[in-house]
């Protein structure tokens, strides 16, 4: 409920009787006793002769505060505010809190005089007799001696001592027993027997003892006995005992059987916390030693040693010097966790591991080995700053083969890295080894696939295709590359007008497509075929199939034309046969352009060329259809394939849309002006180059890796870009070259041509004197401004600008001068 | 993550088999579909620790630094006689508990 809103004194003192009613009962029904105290309070002085309810009103607002404060744990605060209550309207409502108040804080001898005024009003006499029995029991004074000498509860508590002292002076279980019978159970001790004879329990039956704590009401005040018992019983104690607060902690080690130094352990442990540091820990396990298993201390300690090497004299003095492996090991881990974190020494420190291990021959040290210089390509990916050309990638990959040659995912990963690096020889030489290796691997196989596929070996690649689908028959990248290198051999005795063979090829492609995956390609390449050889009607027979298979006219038309295209035909030649009409004309919905999408994507897969020729027909119907689209994940995939195609109309035409649903997303923008430019820096205009460069500061700031990307590179073309980035780096990869902005790269040209213009002699002087008249940069020392003005004007590349600065010039990136990954040896 | 030798309740020496077995008990305790975060902790540990290839990169690379637990966990098994508290340490206890004084 809304609490209402407080007024202000004066206001309250000037409101009308009547008003004032209302509001008292209104923070009354609001639980707002504080406030409603102040308002009954009011009244009661106003017309203090009054027979209304307002003095029974205040003390219920006094009662209900009292208890507000007693759950804030303020237990006499709340006693005091009670104490009004009899004044207001001659009766003690509920004493028994009172008295609880002041027990609780510790006000013994007055809690002890209230209840013993108000012993025949008590209401719940059972809890509150019980809890000055347990202070009786405790020894508090003031409750003993206001205990008269023929009281029950004087008796009671002799019981009960005598029953807590033979269980402490360890007592046989059978003459606690008899004591504990002598407290009856009606006596306010009885949770107290039932305590004590659970813990008896407890060092015979744990389980039982658990049973009898189950009866001890939450509020007992032997509740810390009961987690005494608890802890004793539970399964993983030693985790139970943390639990407790530190005297319980004691009580219950020493119910355990816990000696002394494990009881320090357990200290020692708690004062640990949730997250102790690494020294911390490491002090724990040196302070506790003698109790521990010493291997499993030795393990933990040297795990530590990682993050806290100067408890490595200690170790060695504990657990004797590292072995030199493990040693250099911790190096190379400590130089990885170095919060200057350079690659090159921690790589070192990994290589020197290796050296460690090469001269070893047992199998785990080789495997070792082999997972160290893979471990350390992992590395070098992580901290590839993109200067490294990947030789030292492919190089710890070769070492780490020659250790361990079981490692598929090595081969491949060899094998791509030289492709990658345009190394075909040895990326078709490791997917061999690989094959060999791993002859009945369908990843392995697929990748000799490709490779055979590159090497238009398309007789081999069919045959490892054929491999996989043996080993898996439901692999569908199998199947699809079987069934492109028939197509792809039919096409190439088509164009060789190898008919019959054609045929034949198409046919095992047919045998291959499943009923449910059929795409209409291979119809397609049958009417082909069928129109080559003038046999009209049967090619407007597949033709019209093919059309039919492929799932739309849309999607029809783009196999055809991709088709006749791979054949060197003209697709318009078919229009007729393929009763598709005008294609420009065609009507297309978003599946079919999301549809388009994913063709597109296996054709560059196949790396077919010239697909932007395909969609020159098709830029009516596909701008109608993108029109209509929506979603912005869908308008991304679209212009993701077309900015792939590239086809830059429709890719900006798609942008502009994509703006429109999520204006000045950098990718998007960025797709617009790569379409817009067509795909040439050069024809980018000034206002879109800032634009540009607001959208690579957005996705930056957004950490949008793919937009920066993509602006990075497109924005890296120009001939004149600077080659260190910007101050500070930001988080985009170094070197990065920064282009210049179009006005400036224009006159740079422009000074450019007239240098070449003029004779040798002439060109240097002129260029000494554009060199000296630079404005000095805060950034770049001069050496290094007048190398980079040079290599624009006349040429060069970066490498060549580094070696010919002097020595130990610093550079204006990370690393300086040869700095991470250049130049790696 | 934590250890997955802790984990799966194996030794450091534990062989394929033995945690594999651990693993599917682990499983079978805490299937996926119940508690599916537990499940995923259960899983990674596994993949870090099944093969001896794993086990081997574990040992090599992991940088986490030890749980402690298990090793106090192991130090704490009662060696001594069981000791049951005094009158004054149980008076004491109900002191700290009634009136909040030490």
């Amino acid at each position: 409920m809304r609490k209402p809103i407080p007024q202000p004194r004066a206001r309250l003192d000037d409101l009308p009787t009547r008003e004032l009613i209302a509001r008292g009962a209104a923070l009354l029904s609001a639980q707002d006793y504080k406030d409603a105290i102040d308002v009954y309070k009011l009244l009661v002085k106003r017309e203090p002769q009054t027979e209304a309810g307002w003095r029974d009103s205040l003390a219920i607002a006094y009662l209900e505060r009292a208890r507000q404060l007693a759950q804030k744990a303020m237990h006499r605060e709340a006693a005091v505010l009670w104490e009004n209550i009899p004044m207001l309207c001659g009766q003690a409502r509920q004493p028994e809190l009172y008295i609880d108040w002041l027990l609780r804080s510790g006000q013994h001898a007055k809690a002890m005089r209230a209840y013993a005024s108000h012993a025949a009003t008590l209401s719940t006499a059972g809890e509150l007799e019980a809890l000055l029995a347990a202070l009786a029991l405790a020894g508090q004074k003031d409750v003993l001696q206001a205990i008269p000498p023929n009281a029950p509860l004087r008796t009671q508590l002799t019981a009960a001592q005598d029953a807590l002292r033979a269980y402490s002076q360890g007592e046989a279980e059978d003459a606690v027993r008899e004591r504990l019978k002598a407290i009856s159970i009606r006596s306010p001790y009885r949770d107290l027997r039932q305590a004590l004879a659970a813990l008896l329990k407890l060092e015979t039956d744990p389980t039982g003892a658990l049973a009898l704590v189950e009866r001890i009401p939450p509020t007992s005040p032997y509740q810390d006995l009961v987690e005494l018992v608890r802890a004793g019983a539970a399964g993983d104690p030693a985790r139970a005992l943390l639990a407790l607060a530190p005297a319980q902690r004691e009580l219950a080690g020493g119910l355990l059987g816990l000696d002394a130094r494990q009881l320090k352990l357990l200290k020692d442990w708690a004062r640990l916390g949730d997250a102790p540091g690494d020294k911390a820990k490491f002090d724990f396990i040196v302070a506790n030693l003698a109790l521990f298993d010493l291997e499993q201390a030795r393990r933990a300690g040297m795990a530590l040693l990682v993050a806290y090497p100067q408890g490595l004299k200690t170790y060695t003095s504990l657990f004797g010097p590292l072995p030199p492996f493990e040693a250099q090991r911790l190096k190379a881990l400590q130089a990885e966790r170095a919060e200057d974190d350079d690659l090159d020494n921690t790589l070192g420190h990994w290589q020197a591991c290796v050296n460690l291990l090469r001269h070893e021959t047992d199998p785990d040290s080789r495997l070792m080995a082999a997972l160290i210089l893979r471990y350390m390509v992992e590395l070098l990916h992580k901290g590839d700053d993109g200067w490294d050309d990947g030789s030292r990638l492919r190089d710890c990959l070769e070492q780490s083969l020659r250790f361990d040659p079981n490692d598929r995912d090595t081969y491949l990963q060899l094998a791509l890295l030289h492709k990658d690096a345009g190394n075909d020889k040895e990326y078709h030489h490791w997917v061999e080894q690989a094959v060999k290796q791993f002859p009945n691997d369908p990843l392995v196989l697929l990748a000799a696939v490709k490779t055979a596929t590159a090497r238009k070996a398309h007789k081999k690649a069919a045959g490892f295709a054929a491999r996989v689908l043996e080993l898996d028959p439901i692999n569908t990248k199998a199947r699809t590359v079987l069934i492109n290198a028939h197509l792809a051999h039919a096409r190439k005795l088509m164009r060789s007008d190898k008919y019959a063979l054609a045929e034949k090829e198409l046919d095992s492609a047919g045998q291959l497509e499943r009923d449910n995956a059929r795409t209409g390609i291979i119809e397609i390449n049958r009417s082909l075929l069928a129109l080559q050889q003038r046999q009209r009607n049967l090619g407007q027979r597949w033709l019209r199939e093919g059309v039919r298979l492929a799932g739309s006219p849309l999607l029809a038309w783009v196999r055809l034309a991709v088709e006749s295209l791979r054949l060197k035909l003209d697709p318009a030649d078919f229009r007729r046969d393929a009763e598709l009409g005008d294609p420009r004309k065609l009507s297309a919905n978003r599946a079919d352009l999301l549809a388009l999408a994913q063709l597109f994507n296996a054709y560059r897969e196949e790396e077919v060329k010239n697909l932007d020729t395909v969609l020159e027909d098709l830029e009516k119907p596909l701008q109608r259809a993108i029109k209509a689209l929506t979603s912005e994940d869908d308008l991304l995939l679209i212009c993701e394939c077309l900015h792939q195609a590239p086809h830059y109309g429709l890719l900006e035409y798609a942008a502009n849309r994509a703006l429109e649903v999520q204006p000045e997303r950098p990718l998007f923008v960025y797709y617009q002006i790569y379409g817009r430019a067509e795909g040439d820096l050069d024809q980018v205009k000034d206002r879109d180059y800032d634009r540009l460069e607001r959208a690579m500061e957005r996705a930056t700031a957004a950490k949008d890796h793919r937009a920066a990307t993509a602006i990075t590179r497109f924005l890296s073309q120009s001939p004149f870009s600077l080659p260190f980035g910007p101050k500070g780096g930001g988080s985009m990869p170094m070197p990065m070259p920064m282009p210049m902005p179009p006005k400036m790269r224009r006159e740079m040209e422009e000074i450019r041509k007239e240098l070449e213009r003029l004779p040798p002699p002439l060109r240097d002087r002129m260029l000494d004197q554009i060199l000296d008249e630079l404005p000095p940069d805060d950034e770049f020392p001069p050496e290094i401004q007048r190398a980079i003005m040079k290599m624009m004007l006349l040429g060069g590349n970066i490498e060549d600008l580094l070696d010919e600065l002097p020595e130990n010039l610093p550079l204006p990136f990370p690393g300086g001068r040869g700095g991470r990954g250049k130049r790696r040896s | 993550m934590p250890n997955p030798f802790d984990l799966l309740g194996v030794a450091e020496t534990a062989d394929d088999d033995a945690i594999k077995k651990a693993y599917l008990q682990r499983v079978r305790e805490h299937p996926p579909e119940r508690d599916p975060d537990r499940f995923q902790a259960i899983r990674a540990a596994y993949e870090a620790i099944k093969t001896h290839r794993d086990r081997l990169r574990y040992r090599l690379f992991h940088q986490e630094t030890p749980n402690l637990a298990e090793l106090a966990v192991s130090a704490l098994r009662p060696t001594g006689a069981r000791r049951r508290p005094s009158e004054a340490q149980v008076r004491q206890l109900l002191n700290q508990r009634l009136t909040g004084l030490k």
